[in-house]
């Protein structure tokens, strides 16, 4: 468990090459199932364990509605494409090669189990409530040009860096000092972006929202998703 | 100012006024004897050449400590990954997973390829203390109370941790102090040699000559250090540990600083190696607290 081959064990026994998969979701097994509520919570086996794929919204504070209508989908980085600065998972939660799959449900988030400790709804598979709002393509192509521009933020030869580096140094840290009062450094490319995302129709339209990654700390690429709920649950 | 908590231990809180006093003292000293002394004397260009160096390398000695210590070494926000918020009881808070508090080892990509029958991969960690998934290099200071990218130590004599943002200014700082040092040495000899060593003409220029060849020492070795596990793709931290790991009781008086063959970082080339760690991108401020936005509900504030 935990060691990047929890999909399937027997597969990949053979060898010990680690499988990627989104380290931020676990199992709960102690949960009231969709089909019964009414029967109330109790422990299911392994086999039949909930998947956690989407945590509270930390960016909003506890009184407000934010907190309680939406929920934070948290996208992996993926360390097999860059190990020195950002890089985030391409893959749509559910198909990393390392997650859980569930037969029943396939490639669409459904609503299984309700976890009496926090109250929320999740599915039998690592396939996120973002499934609702992205096809895996989409889902790419956004986190791909992201992924991009964090490369151009971080790229050690790039002349930003070796300017302020050079300069830096020579005018004991004067040019930094102005640099960072002027208009080119407040502006951010990869901080456009994200606003430009989010108020995009296509965004407005499904409450999706993405977190700046200054907020995140770069940790995870974080979207804010309506909170996942059945009708009467 | 920062706006951190910052547990001072107050066994040490006295160090980083103690090195600026010793920065400082030695360029009043300086400025009393040696200046004058030079710039009377219209026929030594050169000699004059050495003072300005030594008030250039000076202002870069002590910017780049008050940088090093006042600086963002690369603090991570915290509690950005909880596991759960549990509403049961009377007094909600966060869960930590069991899956939490396991190791993860993902698959890593490396520019060396050079263990081609090794799996290039990666471990990683979650802070329990932070709440939060931590990047490869980055560790927990407990002095600071704050997980750190690229951590390299915690600097007792700034008082902050030496990191991702403000190692630049770290190997600045030693640079900048080596050469102020030297040109103390330097200059007060050449006044020495001038008054044809009688040492009662220029007592104060024989006191800057031993201070320069004593307070040399520390910072010259350090930087020595840091060349040579900056050449082998290691952080202080992970030499240290590959250090204790391979039970070496002391690795500064038995150094054995060698490149590891599983370090994934290693670019399989000593400059490209240095080059990557000494000029790392400091990347952007994640944790700007001063910044007003949400203040009342910040989680990345609380402490659980
Ligand atoms: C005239 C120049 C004087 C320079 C005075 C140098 C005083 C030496 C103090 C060095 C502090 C270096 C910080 C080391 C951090 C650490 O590794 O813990
Ligand atoms: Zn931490
Ligand atoms: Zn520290």
């Amino acid at each position: 468990q935990g060691d990047g081959v929890e999909a399937d064990q027997s597969v990949e026994s053979e060898s010990d090459i680690p499988l990627f998969f989104n380290y931020h979701e676990f199992q709960e097994t102690y949960y009231i199932e969709a089909g019964s509520i009414d029967q109330g919570a109790k422990e299911h086996d392994q086999e039949h364990a909930l998947v956690i794929t989407h945590f509270p919204n930390i960016y909003a504070s506890l009184d407000s509605t934010e907190w309680e209508t939406t929920r934070i989908v948290r996208i992996s980085r993926a360390y097999d494409k860059r190990v020195n600065y950002p890089c985030f998972s391409e893959y749509i939660p559910g198909s990393e090669p390392a997650a859980i799959v569930n037969d029943t449900t396939k490639d669409k988030f459904v609503c299984q189990g309700k976890v009496p400790r926090d109250g929320q709804w999740y599915g039998y598979s690592s396939v996120s409530p973002l499934s609702l709002y992205f096809t895996p393509t989409q889902f790419q192509e956004i986190i791909s040009k992201i992924n991009q521009l964090i490369e151009e933020e971080y790229k050690i030869g790039s002349l930003t860096n070796i300017v302020d580096l050079s300069l830096g140094v020579f005018t004991l840290g004067l040019y930094t000092w102005i640099r960072s009062r002027s208009a080119i450094a407040k502006s951010s490319k990869l901080d456009d972006y994200i606003i430009q995302l989010n108020n995009s129709p296509d965004f407005k339209r499904c409450g999706v929202m993405l977190i700046p990654l200054t907020r995140s700390g770069y940790l995870s690429l974080d979207f804010q998703v309506p909170i996942p709920s059945v009708l009467g649950g | 100012g920062r706006l951190r908590t910052n547990k001072v231990s107050n066994g040490t809180k006295y160090l980083p006024p103690t090195v600026l006093f010793m920065i400082v003292v030695p360029c009043v000293l300086f400025s009393i004897f040696e200046t004058p002394y030079a710039t009377t004397r219209h026929d030594n260009r050169s000699l004059i050449a050495l003072v300005v160096l030594f008030y250039y390398f000076w202002l870069m000695t002590i910017i780049s400590f008050v940088q090093t210590a006042m600086s963002d070494p690369g603090m991570l926000p915290r509690n950005i990954h909880p596991g759960q918020w549990q509403t049961q009881n009377e007094f909600s808070s966060f869960i930590t997973p069991q899956d939490y508090y396991n190791i993860v080892t993902l698959p890593a990509h490396t520019s060396k390829k050079n263990h081609p029958e090794m799996n290039n991969s990666i471990d990683i960690k979650y802070c329990k203390t932070c709440k939060i998934w931590r990047p490869p290099r980055s560790y927990h200071c407990p002095t600071c109370g704050v997980c750190i990218q690229t951590h390299d130590h915690h600097c007792i004599w700034v008082n902050n941790c030496v990191g991702q943002r403000n190692y630049r200014y770290f190997i600045t700082f030693l640079m900048g102090a080596i050469s102020t040092s030297s040109l103390l040495i330097i200059t007060g000899s050449i006044h020495l040699h001038r008054v044809h060593g009688v040492t009662s003409r220029a007592p104060v220029s024989i006191l800057l000559i031993i201070y320069g060849g004593l307070v040399i020492w520390y910072p010259l070795i350090l930087l020595l250090y840091h060349i040579a596990m900056t050449a082998t793709q290691q952080t202080t931290r992970e030499y240290l540990k590959t250090m204790s790991d391979n039970s070496v009781k002391n690795p500064v008086m038995h150094p054995r600083i060698k490149r590891v063959p599983t370090n994934i970082f290693d670019r399989g080339n000593y400059v490209t190696n240095m080059f990557s760690l000494m000029g790392q991108v400091r990347g952007p401020n994640v944790w700007s607290p001063r910044d007003k936005v949400n203040q009342t509900g910040d989680w990345r504030l609380q402490e659980w």
